[in-house]
Parts: C-alpha cells; structure tokens; sequence
C-alpha cells in the first residue's frame, strides 16, 4: 500500500490525527480521510480502509462516540468527540510538543541542520 | 452505470473473512465509504466501472482491512474505557478483602458458626467486590468475543439465577444446573479473555491454578498440608484477582502510547 508518508512514521500520531480532526465537528470516516489528505499537503495519504479500525478502537476507549444517519438512501456512521477524547487531545498535544520539540533541538545541530 | 457491482462483490468477500467486530456496524460503514468515493469519481467522468476499480485500489484489499481490524484485539488496543479502569481497582479490593476473608476462616473456623460472625458480611463484600471486577473484565473484552465468548457471558447470568433458584427453594437439580452453567461461562469467557492477551496470562494462570488448591480443605477437609494448600489456593486465587484488576486499571497508560497501525 502506497503512502505518502513512511507508515511508521505515522503510526503513533495517528489516533492524535483522527481525535483532532474530529474535534472540529462531527464527520464520517471518508470526510476525515479526505480531511487529513487535504490538511496535511497529501502527504498523509492513508489506506483508507485502515482508518475504520483506528476510528472503532477510538470510540470503544470512550474517545470518540458514534450515530448512524442516513444520507443518499445509505446508512452514514458519523463521529464526534467525548470529553474523555477531548481531554485526551489536550495531553497528546502536550506530549507531541515535547516530543517535536526535543526532535527539533536534536536535529538542528550537525551538516543535515536546515540553514536558517 | 456497469452491471458488475465490484462493491459488493468485495464486501461480500471482506464479510467471508469475518474481521473482528460487528459486521453489522463494519459493513455498512464501508459501504457508504466506498459508495460515496466511487459516486465522486462518477462524477469526475470515469466509468462506473473505473470508479469501483479505483476506490478499492485506495481502500484496500479485504485482506488488509481484516488485518487491521485484528490488530486492534489484544494488548495495545485502545478499549479501556474510565469504567473498566474503575472495575480494575475494584477488583483488585476484592481479591485482596477474598484472600484474606478465607484465609482468616481457615485460622478461625470456630468463628463462622457464631451469630455475629464477621465471615458473612466480609465474604458478601468480597464477592460483589470481585463481580463488579470481573464485569469490567467482561465489559473490556466484548468487543472481541468470538462465538463462544459470546454464548458464555450469556450462560453466566442464567447459570446465577439458577443457582439462586435451586438454593432459595431447595431444588437440586436447579442448582447443579445453575453452576454447570455458571463455570462453562466462566470458562468460556476466561478462554476469550486468555486469547485476547490484554491482561497479563500469568495473571489468569495464577487466580486459575488458585481455585483447586482452595477447595482442598472446603472439599475434603482436614489440616496440615490440606490446610497450607487451601492456603496457597486461596493467596493465588486472591492474588490472580487483583493482578487481573492492576491489569485492567494500569491500561490508561498503555492506551496512550497505543496505535493502530496505518501500513496494512
């Protein structure tokens, strides 16, 4: 499966990615895949069918909740954030701005260092 | 619009392959997803044909999404919920209040015939204690119960109300139901709980291989090694209750650090 960015790379921002996304309003599952394409310059092109399990795993932690609508004769699953997934946003934030952060410090030092 | 609807054909072989969850949530879901880009691309002027192709070539084959939805099973998966984490410190009091209630009844046997008998109360606590934790094991694990998980958490409530039937109007054959029942539920849901490998298996291990050693004494009676086995029993069935509940509560932590894995 091709991505626009290395998969692990990804991988542990994506529950951040998904919770941030949805915190700005409710949203089915492709709005957000199409959300986080468009917001991220297409680099996080993502297997859009792995998006789903990350979205269930969320909900069944208490983050995200779900209802199913109905929209073009089809049943639409719609998700929007818990306070639980709120608060959970907060500190993963917290914790990715340490995280750049410190990543930032170590690789501005050395020849790869971008010129300022 | 073409005649073969690929669409379904996938879903039909996504639903072959049975990915953990409900289907009945899962497949609708996915059809709207893949519905809705295929009308996109409809509407950009491809064929209803190259439409289907193209949405199923980004999706992801039903292999993959199977995949994925199994790797949000077992130990790193986000379920945890502030109730279940509650449940693991509840249980982890109740295996603490069981070990020390029938290790103390085991020292002072006496006691458990007096009329104002702390035996009583401390083992009713401790049971509703260990309940209320083992329903939040229960509730952590549902999501990924198979077939027999299913049908056993079922058995477990219906073998109770049998126990308490057969024992409130004295019917035997009421109560041997209710239990057999009761422990086929039981082990059924531990089996599903031991496969999903949330909670630590030396833990189940440990409260397991705690059950027979406590009914030594309970069963066959005596003192001695009868009774330091009885002792073993009920410190390992203790223990194994409480390890299970720090199991559930200490997820919270590892729930923050837990993905799901996006190359597929």
């Amino acid at each position: 499966m091709i991505l626009g960015m290395r998969a692990d790379i990804l991988k542990g921002h994506l529950d951040l990615l998904l919770l941030t996304v949805v915190s700005e309003g409710s949203k089915h599952g492709y709005a957000i895949v199409e959300e986080l394409r468009e917001r991220s310059g297409e680099v996080f092109d993502l297997p859009e069918g792995t998006v789903y399990p990350a979205l269930h795993r969320l909900e069944r932690a208490g983050l995200l909740r779900s209802e199913w609508t109905t929209a073009s004769g089809r049943r639409r699953r719609v998700y929007s954030l818990t306070h639980d997934g709120r608060s959970a946003i907060v500190r993963r934030r917290r914790e990715w701005h340490e995280f750049s952060t410190a990543m930032a410090h170590v690789m501005e030092v050395g020849p790869w260092a971008q010129p300022t | 619009v073409g005649t073969a609807d690929l669409i379904a054909a996938y879903l039909d072989e996504l639903r072959a392959k049975r990915p953990a969850g409900d289907l009945d949530e899962i497949l609708p879901e996915i059809e709207d997803h893949l519905r809705s880009v295929a009308e996109a691309h409809l509407g950009l002027g491809l064929s209803w044909q190259d439409a289907q192709h193209h949405v199923l070539a980004t999706f992801g084959s039903a292999e993959d999404i199977r995949r994925a939805f199994a790797s949000t099973r077992g130990k790193g998966a986000a379920m945890s919920t502030p109730i279940t984490r509650s449940a693991g410190v509840i249980a982890m009091l109740g295996g603490v209040l069981l070990a020390a209630t029938l290790c103390l009844a085991a020292i002072r046997p006496w006691d458990l015939g007096a009329t104002t008998s702390w035996f009583g109360p401390l083992l009713a606590t401790a049971t509703i204690l260990v309940i209320a934790g083992l329903i939040g094991v229960h509730l952590r694990h549902r999501a990924v119960y198979s077939v027999a998980g299913g049908t056993g958490r079922w058995l477990v409530p219906a073998g109770v109300v049998l126990l308490i039937l057969g024992v409130a109007t004295w019917n035997p054959p009421s109560y041997f139901v209710g239990l057999g029942l009761l422990v086929l539920g039981l082990t059924l849901v531990a089996v599903e709980v031991w496969r999903a490998g949330v909670i630590d298996r030396r833990a189940l291990l440990l409260g397991a291989a705690g059950i027979p050693l406590a009914l030594v004494v309970p069963v066959l009676g005596g003192d001695g090694w009868m009774l330091l086995a009885s002792f073993a029993g009920f410190l390992a069935l203790g223990a194994g209750l409480g390890w299970v509940g720090y199991g559930l509560w200490q997820e919270q932590t590892s729930n923050d650090n837990s993905t799901t894995p996006v190359a597929v």
